[in-house]
């Protein structure tokens, strides 16, 4: 395809490892999706564990398919796979579901800001500045956008864990037994919505290129994919020990409303603004993350010998997506745990498992 | 608010055209032409008011049997 380069950038190992774990749990971590507290209640731990096994698997098949093709991108090896037109399109499509995801992580964030703190200040306030954010990150190259995030996640990932301990006093044991009486079916249920966001881990097939060494790479996604798996088992289980199950399925942001319950020798109190510095700095590097990716995916389809002029058109239409996505917050989160889950799965499971059969039947080769 | 929208389509296509027609990039210009003619497709019913169908609306009618699934009793 394009000998040209698009993106000079290279990250290494360990920005990586981080912004895979940001690519994740930025969104897990603001809702802990009410219907897998309310599907499988007390033992919703044990669903993001089962999910985590699945992402796993997903990123193995992601992995294992973007290696058959070194130094290409998903967008590329697309059309040497399925053919010109036909891979072009399902491209077509990918750029779609980047750009959708950019849009969803745009309006839940601004959708929680409006809900929690200012209910006054119109969403289209923090919708178009969090999208010029991710635009203006996503203009300076994959590169600084990994350096941002090597910044924000060991300090995201330590307010996590201090928000845990303080809350400790709160917590009550009861509340998560009895362990393990969940039945099957609902555990089931419980893990799909997990297991698609955890299934995010598909954007790896346009990052890889970008790595410095590609050797370690299963090592270094199933490091990633286990360190999302303690921060929002932290989350959860923290959640659930001070709420009941029935409780955390009814708030719209349990990581938020158990912070509102830290009480200290009455000084330590009000610590709401430390979630919002979590979701804010890494739903902006996870926005921009993906921002970049359609930007990229773009440019490669088309040809083009620099992604950069096509950022702020996207970012308009990611605005209007954005605002017209959904009606309400209530909208968005049943959209995200209904609907969504099959619909991500399809682009982060089936397609890319079906290419990799493809691939292994016909062999990689440029015809 | 129509008026505010022209300003920011008129300063995105000031700020990036002039560059790419200096380099001769046809392409780019021509993608980038599609791609704000989109944002202004979506954006422009926007601010006028009108009731444009929602993308989610298309996913959530074709996933429905599946979804239904996990709606909690």
């Amino acid at each position: 395809m394009t000998d040209k380069i698009l993106e000079g950038g290279k990250i290494d190992a360990r920005q990586t490892l981080y912004l895979l774990v940001t690519m994740i749990y930025a969104t897990l971590i603001l809702f802990i999706p009410q219907n897998t507290v309310a599907h499988a209640k007390q033992d919703a731990w044990l669903s993001f564990l089962v999910a985590f096994t699945g992402g796993v698997i997903i990123s193995l098949v992601v992995i294992n398919l973007s290696l058959r093709f070194p130094g290409q991108t998903l967008f590329e090896y697309l059309p040497l796979i399925l053919g010109r037109f036909p891979g072009k399109i399902i491209g077509f499509f990918y750029v779609w579901l980047f750009i959708h995801f950019c849009a969803l992580v745009d309006r839940e964030y601004c959708s929680h800001i409006v809900a929690v703190f200012m209910p006054e200040t119109p969403g289209e306030v923090f919708l178009i500045h969090g999208t010029i954010m991710a635009a203006y990150i996503a203009y300076c190259g994959l590169e600084v956008l990994a350096r941002l995030n090597q910044l924000f996640l060991p300090l995201n990932a330590g307010l996590l864990t201090t928000l845990f301990v303080l809350v400790t006093p709160e917590m009550k044991v009861i509340n998560i037994l009895p362990v393990f009486d969940t039945s099957l079916l609902s555990l089931a249920k419980s893990t799909i919505t997990p297991l698609s966001w955890f299934g995010e881990i598909v954007a790896l097939a346009v990052i890889i290129p970008y790595l410095a060494e590609q050797k370690n790479i299963y090592h270094l996604t199933i490091k990633a994919l286990f360190f999302v798996l303690i921060l929002i088992e932290l989350a959860t289980i923290g959640v659930l020990l001070v709420f009941s199950p029935t409780l955390t399925s009814s708030y719209f942001f349990p990581v938020l409303s158990g912070t509102k319950m830290i009480n200290i020798a009455n000084f330590v109190e009000r610590l709401e603004i430390i979630p919002i510095v979590i979701w804010v700095t890494s739903g902006t590097v996870k926005a921009a993350l993906f921002f970049w990716a359609a930007a990229l995916g773009s440019a490669q389809l088309l040809g083009l010998k620099d992604y950069r002029p096509l950022l702020l058109p996207l970012a308009v239409i990611v605005t209007a997506l954005g605002y017209l996505l959904h009606p309400s917050i209530i909208d968005l989160l049943n959209f995200l745990t209904q609907a969504f889950p099959f619909y991500a799965l399809t682009f982060e499971f089936i397609i890319p498992f079906l290419l990799l059969i493809i691939v292994l039947i016909k062999g990689p080769g440029k015809k | 608010m129509i008026f505010l929208l022209s300003l920011v389509f008129l300063g995105i296509i000031c700020l990036e055209v002039p560059p790419l027609v200096k380099n001769k990039k046809w392409r780019e210009l021509i993608a980038f032409a599609v791609f704000l003619w989109l944002g202004m497709v979506l954006a422009v019913p926007l601010v006028l008011g009108f009731d444009f169908p929602s993308p989610t609306k298309a996913i959530e009618t074709i996933f429905k049997p599946l979804a239904n699934w996990l709606i909690p009793s």
